[in-house]
């Protein structure tokens, strides 16, 4: 099995690629590209490719988990250090952002439900709901992020430069996600986001215990 | 109080506890949970059992989260050590899902009473898409645990992989069909799992 340090490495590139496999590969196909829009016909395409969009969702989710199991983890190999109070304030308030992409999800899966029974109105309400959830969750995960960033700024286990960009994207990210969370200025916040962690996954695995 | 001995103690009576609230007081009350008018003005005429059943259930199953974080934290630094805590993660965050899932309820109860079925029905919907993630998140988190146990060999074998196959069987259920008569399996599995965890936890030698 997995030693802590190769595991915690492992979870934090993984959960990126898994997360994209599942929203970039399954969801966004599945859509043609259309804007996320919550009109009719939106909801009516997302019906008509419910199981594929509930697939990815799924997969995609359960990415964003192991970003917050990475988080988590990585909080663990910093505990007793100088920025390990701050790192446990940013993983709380990432898990808790991560709770409600959960619930974005299973919204956002609804929809697509009721779309595919041409329940349209409960579609558009499923969708609705979905993006003000996930608007807050991003929000605070992306907060999370940059306190993340401060917590590793502190205690210098990674190089200085990860960690002001982790400052940077996260409170880009999250003062995007909070003015217009359907904007494609998001990509900032979810790319930097997912290449951080790979980046920091990748110095974790060959760094030595 | 030992750490032992609460862990144990907090496993031994939070699935029964949860058990009272949502067998015990709810369902006889409210019915198969299947979103019709008969349901809903089920639980619009019962609130105040509604929302005690609701509480009680769900206090109660955040219960049992925290005993296996405590389980988590007598493991210490051992080799099942990580994985337990990615389980363990894994369960807070559905359990989140499943007090959003349990205020909606609560809410579809009070528009029930209110004579609001179309607002009770959305409550009801939404809460239902919160619960199944919420389960499935939560079971994939048992899986996990099972996984440290079997790792870290501090429980029986057998249990460890009862553990992992539980979850694993109730994360496809609830996202399969969570309204589902199968969903019980999840429901009891997970329950007794805990329930003989803490017995063994009590049992055991310092």
């Amino acid at each position: 099995m997995l030693a802590s340090r190769s595991l915690t490495g492992w979870i934090l590139t993984l959960g990126p690629i898994v997360t994209f496999v599942g929203f970039l590969g399954f969801v966004f196909p599945a859509l043609g590209g259309s804007t996320p829009d919550g009109s009719t016909e939106f909801i009516k395409l997302m019906g008509e490719n419910a199981d594929i969009i509930e697939f990815g969702s799924l997969i995609g989710t359960f990415g964003l988990c192991l970003h917050a199991a990475g988080i988590a983890l990585l909080n663990s190999q910093m505990r007793d250090g100088s920025g390990s109070q701050i790192m446990l304030a940013g993983t709380i308030i990432y898990v808790m952002g991560t709770a409600g992409y959960i619930m974005e999800s299973a919204l956002f899966s609804n929809a697509a439900e009721w779309g595919a029974s041409e329940g349209f109105l409960d579609g558009i309400m499923f969708y609705n709901l979905a993006q003000a959830i996930g608007s807050w969750a991003t929000f605070f995960t992306l907060i999370g992020f940059s306190i993340v960033g401060l917590a590793i700024l502190i205690q210098k286990n990674f190089n200085m430069i990860l960690a002001y960009a982790f400052i940077v994207i996260g409170l880009a990210g999250a003062i995007i996600a909070i003015i217009d969370y359907s904007s494609d200025l998001m990509i900032i916040g979810y790319l930097g986001n997912a290449i951080l962690l790979v980046v920091t996954g990748i110095l974790t695995i060959r760094s030595k215990e | 109080m030992p750490l032992r001995s609460l862990t144990g103690w907090i496993l031994i009576s939070a699935p029964i506890i949860t058990f009272v609230g949502f067998l015990g007081l709810l369902l006889p009350i409210t019915g198969t949970p299947d979103g019709s008018n008969e349901f809903l003005l089920n639980m619009g005429n019962n609130t105040e059992i509604v929302l005690l059943g609701i509480v009680i259930g769900t206090l109660c199953f955040i219960l049992t989260g925290a005993g296996l974080g405590l389980l988590h934290t007598m493991m210490g630094d051992g080799t099942g050590s990580p994985y337990m805590q990615l389980g363990i993660l894994f369960i807070i965050l559905g359990t989140t899902m499943l007090i959003g899932e349990g205020a909606l309820l609560v809410s579809s109860s009070s528009q029930a009473s209110n004579g609001d079925l179309v607002n009770a029905l959305s409550f009801f919907k939404i809460s239902q898409a919160l619960g199944s993630f919420g389960v499935s998140t939560v079971a994939i988190g048992f899986a996990i645990v099972g996984l440290g146990l079997s790792i870290q060999k501090n429980l029986n074998t057998i249990l460890a992989y009862a553990f992992i196959v539980i979850g694993l069987v109730g994360s496809v259920l609830s996202l399969w069909d969570y309204t589902s008569g199968l969903m019980f399996v999840w429901y009891l599995g997970s329950a007794l799992l805990a329930l003989i965890s803490g017995i063994l936890i009590l049992r055991s030698k310092e």
